[in-house]
């Protein structure tokens, strides 16, 4: 008694899944139809993008006359890269500056992030800290920068540390900057 | 024994149209694409490196020279 019970029960439930996904297959698959059915078909194309764009709007930094053994820094030249989203999306923002130009291997590169009057998103390296290419790699000076015109702006510095066994002449560092989406909902919903 | 073998034909009814609907959703999505989520931009540093001299008792180069320019000025 109890087993013709649960069968019917079993019945009944396998039943109402068959209707529900017979329909489901109906109804979300477009591939699939009824024989005899009269259908045409048409196709609607998207694609679906998101924009990740920076534009360095300041893109060089003069440190001007360095002496072996000195150092100096876009601070005391109040020169600054000036980085802008200008894309669709927020983005971290990571920064490297390319050191072969330096034949000392104890001259040293450091990069760090500054808060200026348009920027949002946190800006987690705001004390100098190594940034060369090759030895360090690139490191994270800014996140979750907004793409917004108010506040889609970051300013990065560098300052260079030049060894006393480092050969005089100009020095020209080639610098780069990488822009991550951050779709995380952390940053989406700031 | 009747009633078993209609619960397991539906049970098998069941996972063939469940098969069929994922594999059916699963072309009607397929085309769905992304864009690369990474953009560069390129700067440049620039400097000029001199070496101290010991010119003028201890005076840099660096200082010498603006003296330099000073006494042309």
């Amino acid at each position: 008694m109890m087993e013709e019970k649960i069968s019917n029960f079993i019945i009944a439930i396998l039943a109402i899944a068959i209707v529900i996904l017979g329909l489901l297959l109906i109804w979300r698959v477009p591939v699939i139809r009824m024989a005899g059915m009269a259908t045409d078909t048409g196709t609607v194309s998207a694609t679906v993008s998101i924009e990740n764009s920076i534009t360095i709007t300041d893109a060089a930094v003069n440190l001007g006359t360095i002496i072996t053994g000195q150092s100096n820094s876009s601070d005391s030249g109040s020169d600054w890269f000036v980085i802008e989203n200008n894309g669709s999306v927020r983005i971290d923002l990571n920064m490297e500056v390319d050191e072969t130009n330096l034949t000392a291997a104890a001259s040293e590169i450091y990069c760090k992030c500054v808060s200026g009057s348009n920027q949002s998103g946190q800006c987690p390296i705001t004390n100098y800290t190594n940034c060369e290419s090759t030895e360090d790699g690139s490191i994270l000076i800014a996140t979750c920068l907004k793409d917004a015109d108010a506040v889609d702006e970051v300013n990065a510095g560098v300052n260079l540390s030049v060894a006393l066994t480092e050969t005089a002449g100009a020095k020209t560092l080639a610098t780069t900057f990488t822009a991550t989406t951050n779709q995380s909902s952390s940053c989406t919903s700031s | 024994m009747q009633k078993d073998s209609i619960v397991i034909g539906l049970a098998l009814i069941v996972l063939v149209l469940a098969f069929a609907l994922a594999l059916g959703l699963n072309q009607t999505f397929r085309g769905v694409s992304t864009q690369p989520q990474t953009s560069t931009g390129h700067g440049v540093v620039y400097a000029f490196v001199v070496q101290p001299t010991g010119e003028e008792g201890d005076e840099t180069a660096g200082q010498a020279a603006v003296k330099g320019v000073e006494r042309e000025v």
